[in-house]
């Protein structure tokens, strides 16, 4: 089969393709602005809206006393709508503004004035840590004998870790419309990763049932983590108005404010002690990490969770005792972001490892691949035995295809020149786990409806955001049927059709819903087998009804599906025949599938079950340059080796590979969120919060794929890919500390971000 | 006579803007107005290029419309008066890609789609300019024209791709895809016919030539005089001003010059940093690489020099390059011409020697002698299209016996604005440049700057940032290395 492009890809490149904000506007559409308090930290006394009230065009504006239910919240639902009495962070929205249009909004702004009653604001985990401030303490993992270990070792190094937070600047900020229809019934147009719970979140907050409220995600222009839970806030903010005015409302949020009022990826402290033997083997590893949740729960226990299941990276820990914390502070509620407290773990041990190389003065390549999990080191810090791990392997073909050795002398030749500029070069790699932690998300449902004409549209919870989804499940749903992409249609997502659904997350949105609609797909067309297996034995007659379809083996295996035809004793009918008959004999050709996730159980109290239900994996090698007059930074060159077992699509698979490659590289050196003293973002645009650029792609930048059979637990033996690739950009860090340590006589101390800034005062503190 | 109304033409269509609506940005006009939703708006402060569309408005000697990308989304339309404008809409064909677009999707160059119009739109400025002066596509070149557009999805692999496999020979210049014979003898004539605006809430005045342009800043002293009006527009995009009297120099056809005599470089006010990129490739090629580097095609193709010097800013990338060359300012008035040393023209922060009635009308550059040498260096979070941390201009004239004959020092990011540090120069007249001097000046430095501490870099690293700078400018220009 030919290879599959995006499914909007032609819209896309036409801008033709709408996102909610292309929505045409209906006559008496009111438009929604979201005001926040200028504190991070208070009590809110008083609103005063009564001089803005009187500014034209505007049509109402609400507070919290507005909603039947003012709170929300994932895991916990602690999380006010908008604020009521104690304020979270600086800019949380307070007020929602109905206008006609947006043209008196500054005015209006202006004139709404806030009464607040200070407090003192906490903003960092030491802080909360002292304050005594926990939104969580999690179940520590622990193997073996930490203690012994240690004092047994040769070599301790004890340190600390820290990562920063990072905004997920997808293009499209959060974005919703909401069309009241008769009798309190709304439908929501939202840009959400997770429509379910914008459904359920919409609902409860005006006091309706999940049923009158339907939520519907076309497209969303870019999410990465930040419109799985955060979404579904501001539909709540825009339906409120909708559901106030009668009329149809539209909240779509400025850059700026979305960065101010939303979560971003939790920054991470991490204090270590870790034991190793004379060739860098890890003996032992005792790590507390601590996340800054941000003002409210949102989803930080499991981010914290999965941060703590991947701080053993792509090493067996014999020894190993993880703590994991997280802190409430006056910033914005952190959230979901690619990786999902994945990477803020794996760069930590991937760190370690490049100080154990600097200490021993050995190769960083050489320790690591010591320490690899490999032969019957399979057991990971939560008692889960990986099952098939091809790492050693990785390791093997990536460091004989980037001619790592000879990469290695030519920057110690390099660096020996003494030009103002210094090289560093470094492997990493990443084993991602593949489910989501919390075991009932597990599950997805489809709806196939195939057409007389031998069209199909297909249906799922699955969200498109431009990871390709569409085009997987597409793609297997063609497989099914033997037909062209141009006849299969992946319909817009909505909880009409598809209830009860798991937010697009996890990396696991083509493994739930592909593996659901392929399921469904296969129903139709064993039922299809069944309609042939009637006709070819002449079995239809007006006076008596078929038989309704039963999994009659020996019928199934007698009529063969091949290249698009039905095959019975060598006599062949085509596909559209027997779509054909199947209506007229009054034979569903739609089908509904639901599907669960296998042998996952990780009980989290005792520390032991499957928490996964396989591990992608990957190494990349980078190559840097800095300039020591002052500290910039150029990527000459970056080589992944990526495992997605047999991937769906090369080409979308690729773009994911490249697309979280990158945004792991900008998450670890040019963007840094600022912070005023009062705790306002000071980052809140492009201007001052820098994404990669083009210009910052590594000079020379190369993706293989490492390809096998033997992921049979998923989808035609795939991999999941969104998230893992994210963490390869740890490489580039790595590379950096490696670089440093050619120029510093000392221990190189290099947190996250690596800002010109940070790398310049790690060169010049001697 | 004078009209009121704006004219331009967007895509296939004369368009007749509303007086009321003429301080519109572009962006929001076609989104609102015309239902032309493909240009995407994101940060509404022209950094991120996802409202790219392309702009036809100075005719070539050939009496076509030359297009250049801008950002819409902080192009007033006004400034479009007489242009033609060509969205993602424009370029699309019936029923087929244009060559652009199958690259784009061959090579799978979009994956959420919200850049991905801009992206369209940048590349097929790069593909008209490439055509017309008949040259290749490379690596460099795509990444060069997209430097102004950001993409959270594809890390730019797809994109590069996607640049590099368009097949150049298939794609029709605008001139071929648009017939302009309605546009350009309306072009001609909107310039020479001044248009007035006014109401209770705003005015707004295109004059045609300078005197009408003094007369009106006479009249009206508080109007915001525009040449690109780049930032401008992000002030007011954000509610950080709101400029309700404005006297846009479009028209002013004077201002468009540059002219060089032997010992002066003269930059007409509506010169954009586009046109003095090109322009210095053979006459400095130190300042036309600082450009490269400097903001996005799309803000170069409008932004001018001129509105780089009045701004004022501490940071402004090009002011340490025009202090070290002791560039003047040429004012204007109705009361008469004044010259001004660039470096008197600053005053505090954002605080510049201009009257309530003056228009600056150009600069003056000293041309570089043979025997000195110019550096300039900026260091920034991000490499490209980031403001600076510091950036530095020196010029120095050794003579054979490695004497310092003349020294210019200029420094961005060190203060309240740009300035020259006229002392250490000083301190290094006359002597012999070694490491002993450039250790003394360093330390000196010290004394001279007072950095802060910001979102960008703190004091601490200004500091050393502005040392090594100087370092490494006596070192290069010095031949030290």
């Amino acid at each position: 089969m030919s290879e599959f492009v995006h499914d909007s890809a032609y819209t896309h490149v036409r801008g033709e393709s709408l996102f909610i904000d292309d929505y045409r506007k209906q006559v008496g559409e009111v438009q929604v602005f979201v005001i926040g308090v200028p504190k991070a930290s208070g009590k809110l006394k008083k609103i005063d809206t009564s001089k803005a009230l009187k500014i034209p065009g505007v049509l109402g504006i609400y507070t919290a006393k507005d909603f039947a239910s003012n709170h929300w919240g994932t895991i916990k639902v602690d999380q006010p709508l908008l604020v009521e009495n104690e304020i979270g962070y600086f800019n949380e929205p307070a007020v929602i503004v109905a206008m006609k249009d947006e043209t008196n909004f500054f005015e209006v702004k202006k004139n709404i004035s806030f009464e607040i009653e200070d407090l003192p604001p906490v903003f960092s985990i030491d802080e909360a840590i002292l304050k005594n401030n926990y939104l969580v303490k999690s179940t520590p993992f622990i193997q073996g004998d930490v203690e012994e270990a240690i004092k047994a070792a040769p070599h301790v190094l004890t340190g600390q870790f820290e990562s920063g937070g990072q905004e997920h600047f997808y293009l499209e900020s959060q974005a919703t419309i909401v069309y009241p229809l008769e009798n309190n019934f709304f439908e929501v147009h939202s840009s959400s990763q997770h429509p379910t719970e914008t459904q359920h979140v919409v609902a409860h907050a005006l006091g309706l049932s999940f049923n009158q409220v339907t939520c519907i995600v076309k497209r969303m222009g870019g999410g990465f983590g930040g419109k799985e839970s955060q979404a579904a806030h501001f539909a709540a903010l825009a339906s409120l108005v909708a559901f106030k005015l009668k009329k149809p409302a539209r909240l779509i949020l400025s850059k700026d404010d979305d960065m101010e009022m939303t979560g971003k990826r939790h920054p991470f402290k991490t204090t270590y002690e870790v034991a190793f033997d004379g060739q860098g083997i890890i003996k032992a590893l005792k790590a507390k990490l601590y996340a800054d949740g941000g003002a409210y729960t949102d989803l930080t226990p499991s981010i914290l969770d999965r941060a703590m299941f991947h701080i053993d990276g792509c090493y067996f820990l014999e020894n190993c005792l993880i703590e994991g914390y997280a802190l409430k502070t006056n910033h914005h509620s952190n959230t979901a972001f690619r990786g999902f407290g994945g990477p803020q773990g794996t760069l930590v041990i991937e760190s370690i490892l490049e100080d154990i190389a600097q200490y021993l003065k050995k190769d960083s390549l050489e320790i690591r691949m010591l320490n690899l999990y490999q032969g019957k080191k399979l057991l990971t810090p939560y008692g889960q035995l990986i099952d098939h791990n091809p790492l050693p392997e990785i390791y093997q073909e990536l460091k004989s295809k980037s001619e790592y050795l000879k990469l290695k002398q030519e920057v110690e030749r390099f660096n020996q020149k003494k030009l103002k500029k210094v090289r560093g070069l470094s492997i990493t790699g990443v084993k991602f786990g593949i489910a989501f932690t919390a075991r009932f998300l597990n599950q997805g449902n489809a709806q196939v409806n195939l057409h007389v004409d031998g069209t199909v549209q297909v249906s799922t919870g699955a969200t498109e955001m431009g990871q390709g989804v569409n085009s997987k499940i597409q793609k297997v749903v063609c497989e099914a049927f033997h037909i062209d992409a141009k006849q299969v249609k992946v319909m817009p997502t909505s909880t009409e059709k598809n209830h009860n659904t798991s937010p697009t997350a996890a990396s696991s949105g083509a493994d739930i819903n592909c593996s659901a609609a392929y399921l469904a797909s296969l129903k139709i067309v064993n039922r299809l087998k069944w309609v042939a297996h009637h006709h070819h034995h002449k079995l239809f007659d007006l006076n008596n009804e078929i038989p309704s379809y039963g999994e009659n083996k020996e019928i199934l295996s007698e009529c063969k599906f091949e290249n698009g035809n039905f095959i019975i004793n060598n006599k062949t009918y085509s596909f559209l025949e027997i779509v054909k008959l199947a209506y007229l004999n009054r034979i569903s050709l739609g089908e509904y599938a639901h599907f669960k996730t296998e042998n996952l159980g990780f009980d989290k109290e005792k520390v032991s079950g499957r928490a996964f239900n396989y591990f992608t994996n990957g190494a990349a090698l980078s190559l840097v340059e800095i300039d020591e007059y002052t500290g910039e930074l150029k990527i000459l060159k970056s080589q992944i080796l990526m495992d997605l077992g047999r991937p769906l699509s090369i080409g979308i698979d690729e773009g994911q590979v490249a697309g979280a490659f990158i945004q792991g590289v900008g998450w670890l050196t040019t963007e840094k969120l600022s912070y005023s003293q009062s705790g306002q973002l000071l980052t809140h645009s492009p201007t001052t919060y820098k994404i990669p650029n083009i210009q910052d792609v590594p000079r020379d930048f190369k993706i293989d794929f490492f390809v096998h059979d033997q992921n049979i637990q998923n989808i035609k033996k795939s991999k999941a890919v969104g998230e893992p690739p994210f963490l390869l950009g740890i490489s580039v860090f790595c590379a950096i500390k490696n670089a440093l340590s050619f120029r510093r006589k000392k221990m190189v101390q290099l947190f996250s971000p690596a800002t010109s800034e940070a790398i310049y005062e790690e060169l010049s503190n001697e | 006579m004078k009209r009121n109304k704006i004219v331009t033409k967007i895509n296939h269509q004369i368009v007749e803007i509303e007086p009321e609506k003429s301080m519109t940005m572009l962006a929001s006009f076609l989104r609102e107005d015309l239902s032309l939703s493909g240009t995407k708006v994101v940060c509404a402060e022209g950094d991120c290029g996802a409202c790219t569309v392309l702009v036809g408005d100075k005719l070539n000697a050939a009496g076509e419309f030359e297009y250049v990308s801008m950002n819409s989304c902080i192009l007033p339309v006004y400034k479009l008066d007489g242009a033609h404008v060509v969205t993602i809409e424009g370029l699309n064909q019936q029923d087929q890609l244009n060559p652009i677009q199958k690259s784009m999707v061959k090579c799978h160059g979009s994956q959420c789609g919200f850049c991905t119009p801009g992206f369209v739109n940048s590349l097929a400025f790069m593909c008209e300019e490439l055509k017309n002066e008949n040259k290749a596509i490379s690596e460099k070149k795509v990444k060069n024209y997209l430097t102004g557009n950001l993409c959270r999805c594809t890390g730019y692999d797809g994109i590069i791709k996607a640049g590099l496999n368009i097949n150049l020979s298939e794609v029709k210049l605008l001139k071929e895809q648009f017939d302009n014979s309605d546009l350009i003898d309306l072009n001609k004539m909107l310039k020479k016919k001044s248009l007035v605006y006014k109401d209770e809430n705003a005015k707004l005045f295109l004059p045609v030539d300078i005197e009408e342009a003094l007369d009106l800043k006479k009249e009206f002293p508080d109007s915001k005089v525009i040449a690109g009006g780049t930032d401008t527009s992000v002030l007011k995009n954000k509610g950080k001003a709101n400029y309700t009297k404005i006297i846009s120099l479009s028209h002013i056809e004077w201002l468009n010059e540059i002219s060089l005599s032997d010992k002066f470089i003269s930059i007409g006010a509506n010169v954009t940093l586009k046109k003095v990129e090109e322009f210095f490739e053979k006459e400095v090629l130190e300042f036309k690489n600082l450009l490269h580097i400097f903001a996005s095609p799309q803000i170069k193709n409008r932004a001018t020099l001129i509105g780089n010097v009045v701004n004022g800013s501490p940071i402004g990338d090009t002011i340490p390059f025009l202090l070290a060359l002791d560039a003047l300012v040429l004012l204007q008035s109705s009361r008469g011409k004044r010259e001004c040393l660039l470096s008197d023209f600053y005053l505090d922060y954002k605080k510049i020697n201009l009257d309530k009635d003056e228009l600056v009308t150009h600069v003056l550059i000293p041309r570089v002698l043979n025997n000195e040498k110019l550096k300039l260096y900026k260091a920034s979070m991000r490499k490209d299209l980031d403001i600076s941390a510091v950036s530095f201009a020196g010029l120095l004239k050794l003579n054979n016996s490695k004497e310092i004959e003349k020294i210019n020092l200029a420094f961005g990011g060190v203060g309240p604005f740009a300035l020259r540090i006229k002392n250490i120069e000083k301190e290094a007249l006359n002597k012999k440049l070694d490491q002993n001097l450039i250790n003394t000046l360093k330390v000196k430095l010290q004394n001279e700057i007072k950095p802060l501490s910001d979102l960008r870099a703190s004091e601490k690293y200004r500091r050393s940032l502005a040392q090594n700078f100087l370092e490494k400018f006596l070192v290069e220009a010095g031949g030290m290395s």
